[in-house]
């Protein structure tokens, strides 16, 4: 559960799925000393968490995070999940886990009830929490297709009871199937894991499942060619954000609502754009395709502030994307701006 | 003051008559030749230099920590010759109102009281003034963005006025390192045919420069000021447009542009080498508030830090005259012009020594001194010659230091909050060490207590 935490602190949920797991199954006894052993290690794992934090400015910010991502208002509707984890997941797998859990279920295993509480407790949590994110679901991805695995172990388990050709007991079958599964991960791991760390191809951009198309390579080159201190203003926080980490200058979301009850706490608002740059404290625009798409208004305001102030395009981010028609087009979807009274 | 100032100016010229400061025999005004880019005697390939308005060094950086500010006890008599009339301290101006204080050369010479350096409130308060002001001073909270620079760049304390008077004698000393003296009966731009200024020496050897004006107006001059009103500065501030040449010669008059071109050549790889900057609105001259000449001075050195000029540049700051204010340094009387009290000045440069307080003793021809070694030229007149350079306010041994977009507040930290990874990696380390230790230890134990079960029930 340390280490889980680590991953991403919203994966405390699981202790609930842990509670529900040994509330639902009497048989799993657990002695008080070993719960005692297990939260110290798990309080021991987290602790580089809150040490990071402190040792990089943190403050009280993060409780005031916490308190408005609960009360916040949704940042998409309660369909988001419905529609966007099977097709991640693959229907496939989650037909067969089903169907794993209609046939397993009358072993009554804790095995089962174990992987059930995993998946349904985040559900259940995340579907009724206000903030949504795609990432906040990867962890009912093992349970799924280990319920999955074990429906493929009880059929070949029924075949070679039925006599059926597919049995482990013929010299081809198992090499067969080791192979079958190796190349199956490593597809499945190898070449996702290496496409991740790709520059992005797609235009399209879904909060939480990574970067913004370009905007790694944007953060660089700023990092290198802009001058030190240099203030940035960008339409959204997702690529204030960026810009801090990869290109290492203070950056302001331009769409962060200067009333505190109307914005994450650790988003830092500007106050008086306009003025800011008269007063040449803003001195770079940065327009991006993936937060115009989410907030016109915005997009508009921002390119007008860069025709207002003299602004002038000093660098591009393109990615290459098909234009529907079957041609390769470079598209920009980060453009920086240098502006001036 | 540069309407006093302007009004001497014009009034000499209507009188006419007097004479030019002492000017080297062998200047000679030369004939304009192409324009090309020659060696430098350092590694500054492009000078650029502005002159703002009206202020002296403890007025602006008399608190300044480590420079040469205000004495301890620093105390102005109301009247020198009474002091039972009182004292004025030091006092910080803030929002406080203020006026443009008289600051002509007989205002000077009270002020100066024969080097007593006494009369900064009673010159003032002889003149319907209220002398009081003259003892305000700004500091970080005003002026926030130049000490930033000077906490990361270049400092002068002892840059004095070359004149101990207005405006447009310390701009003529900036151009041509003489004072516009006219002859009775003579006008002066029949005077100035024969005074060389700078810009005759660099367009002699093919070395670009330009003179931008904020908010230029071509159609101002000496020979049309009737319809000029307030924009008459635009004369007193740029000299060249009272001599004939830099009025008729195309090639001349096309280097005098308004201060968009600096931007338009910034942007475009083409600053001169030599650039004179003059404000027109932003000029901090009381009863401005220094905030608007701040933030124009922000931009000008903000857009050189972003063009490709940067790392082959030079900046300075530099104030014409001392406006009235006090200062306490006793001026040093080179000769019967001058020097007028200190005024701030400020080198920003990516060879600048960082966080340098430069204590050479500096004048507006020390600028010309510059430019006349780094570029081999001759020097104009003997104040020129005799000039000071601020070659000691470099460090040519360092490379060029990356440009630093300083901010107009007082933050200790302006950048971004870069992360610790070291910590970040360590303790997160740690805990991958410790989760493997755990998870080892368990199940060994599991294992031995699968092999031994009466250890189990033990």
């Amino acid at each position: 559960m340390g280490l889980t935490f680590l991953s991403k602190e919203t994966s405390l949920i699981l202790l609930g799925s842990i509670y529900t797991f040994l509330a639902l199954t009497p048989e799993v006894h657990v002695r008080i000393r070993d719960l005692i052993v297990a939260t110290f290690l798990m309080a021991l794992v987290i602790s580089p968490f809150p040490i990071s934090l402190l040792a990089n400015g943190g403050s009280s910010t993060g409780r005031n995070y916490l308190v408005w991502q609960l009360f916040r208002r949704a940042n998409h509707d309660w369909q988001f999940y419905l529609q966007v984890v099977p097709p991640a997941l693959g229907f496939l797998l989650i037909a067969v886990a089903i169907l794993g859990l209609v046939l397993l279920w009358r072993e009554h295993s804790w095995i089962e009830k174990l992987l059930l509480a995993w998946i349904i407790v985040p559900i259940a949590f995340f579907q009724i929490w206000p903030v949504k994110g795609f990432q906040y679901l990867l962890p009912i991805a093992p349970p799924l297709a280990v319920l999955a695995g074990r429906v493929l172990g009880l059929l070949l388990t029924k075949a070679k009871k039925l006599r059926m050709p597919i049995t482990f007991n013929n010299p081809l079958v198992l090499p067969l199937v080791s192979l079958l599964t190796i190349s199956a991960i490593v597809y499945s791991l190898g070449i996702a894991s290496w496409q991740r760390i790709q520059p992005e191809t797609s235009s399209l951009f879904l909060a939480g499942t990574g970067g913004v198309p370009g905007g790694r390579e944007a953060g660089a080159w700023i990092k290198e060619n802009v001058p030190e201190y240099a203030r940035f203003m960008t339409i959204g926080p997702s690529m204030a954000n960026i810009i801090q980490f990869y290109g290492e200058r203070k950056s302001y979301g331009l769409s962060v609502s200067a009333n505190p009850l109307h914005r994450n706490p650790t988003y830092e608002p500007i106050l008086n754009p306009d003025l800011q740059i008269r007063n040449s404290d803003l001195q770079y625009l940065v327009w991006d395709s993936f937060s115009a798409a989410r907030s016109p208004f915005f997009s508009d305001k921002l390119l007008g502030f860069v025709n207002k102030y003299n602004g002038r395009a000093i660098h591009t981010e393109s990615i290459t994307v098909n234009d529907g028609e079957g041609n390769l087009i470079s598209k920009p979807v980060i453009i920086i701006y240098e502006v001036r009274p | 003051m540069i309407y006093r100032g302007f009004l001497t100016f014009v009034l000499s010229v209507l009188v006419g008559a007097s004479q030019f400061g002492p000017v080297l025999k062998d200047s000679h005004i030369a004939a304009p030749q192409d324009i090309t880019d020659p060696e430098t005697q350092t590694p500054i390939k492009h000078f650029v230099v502005i002159m703002q308005e009206n202020h002296t060094f403890d007025n602006y950086f008399g608190t300044y920590p480590g420079a040469n500010g205000f004495p301890d006890g620093t105390k102005m008599p109301v009247d020198p010759k009474n002091p039972d009339a009182g004292y004025v301290e030091p006092w910080h101006i803030g929002n406080s109102t203020i006026t443009d204080l008289n600051h002509n050369e007989s205002t000077f010479r009270e002020q100066f009281n024969d080097g007593k350096m006494d009369g900064f409130v009673s010159a003032l308060n002889r003149r319907k003034q209220d002398g009081k002001i003259a003892m305000g001073y700004y500091d970080d909270r005003d002026i926030p963005y130049y000490w930033n620079l000077a906490d990361r760049y270049v400092l002068f304390d002892r840059f004095f006025s070359s004149a101990k008077d207005g405006s447009f004698s310390n701009h003529m000393y900036w151009v041509a390192a003489v004072p516009p003296r006219v002859e009775r009966g003579q006008k002066l731009s029949d005077q100035l045919t024969n005074v060389p200024t700078i810009f005759d020496r660099l367009q002699e050897k093919g070395i670009s420069w330009k003179f931008y004006v904020q908010n230029y107006d071509p159609n101002i001059n000496y020979r049309n000021l009737g319809n000029a009103g307030n924009r008459a500065s635009q004369v007193v501030w740029v000299p060249l447009l009272n001599f004939d040449r830099f009025l008729d010669d195309p090639e001349l008059s096309s280097n005098i542009v308004d201060l968009d071109q600096y931007y338009v050549d910034l942007q475009q790889g083409t600053l001169p080498s030599v650039a004179y900057i003059i404000p027109s609105g932003a000029s901090e001259h009381p009863p401005q508030y220094p905030s608007s000449g701040q933030r124009f001075v922000k931009t000008l050195i903000q857009e050189l830090m972003r063009s490709s000029a940067w790392d082959s540049s030079a900046f300075l700051l530099v104030y014409d005259d001392w406006g009235g204010w006090y200062d306490h340094e006793v001026p040093p009387q080179i000769d019967e012009y001058g020097f007028g009290p200190r005024v701030p000045a400020l080198l920003v440069s990516p060879y600048a020594r960082e966080g340098h307080i430069d204590s050479t003793e500096l004048e507006f021809t020390s600028v010309l001194k510059f430019i006349e070694e780094n570029w081999s030229l001759a020097p104009l007149a003997e104040r020129d010659a005799n000039a000071n350079n601020f070659l000691s306010a470099f460090d040519f041994d360092q490379p060029p230091r990356r440009a630093e977009f300083l901010p107009s507040t007082r933050a200790n930290n302006f950048s971004a909050k870069r992360t610790s990874v070291t910590v970040i990696y360590v303790a997160y380390g740690l805990a991958l060490f410790l989760s493997v230790l755990a998870v080892g230890f368990f199940v060994f134990r599991s294992r031995r207590l699968l092999k031994n079960p009466v250890d189990k029930v033990t």
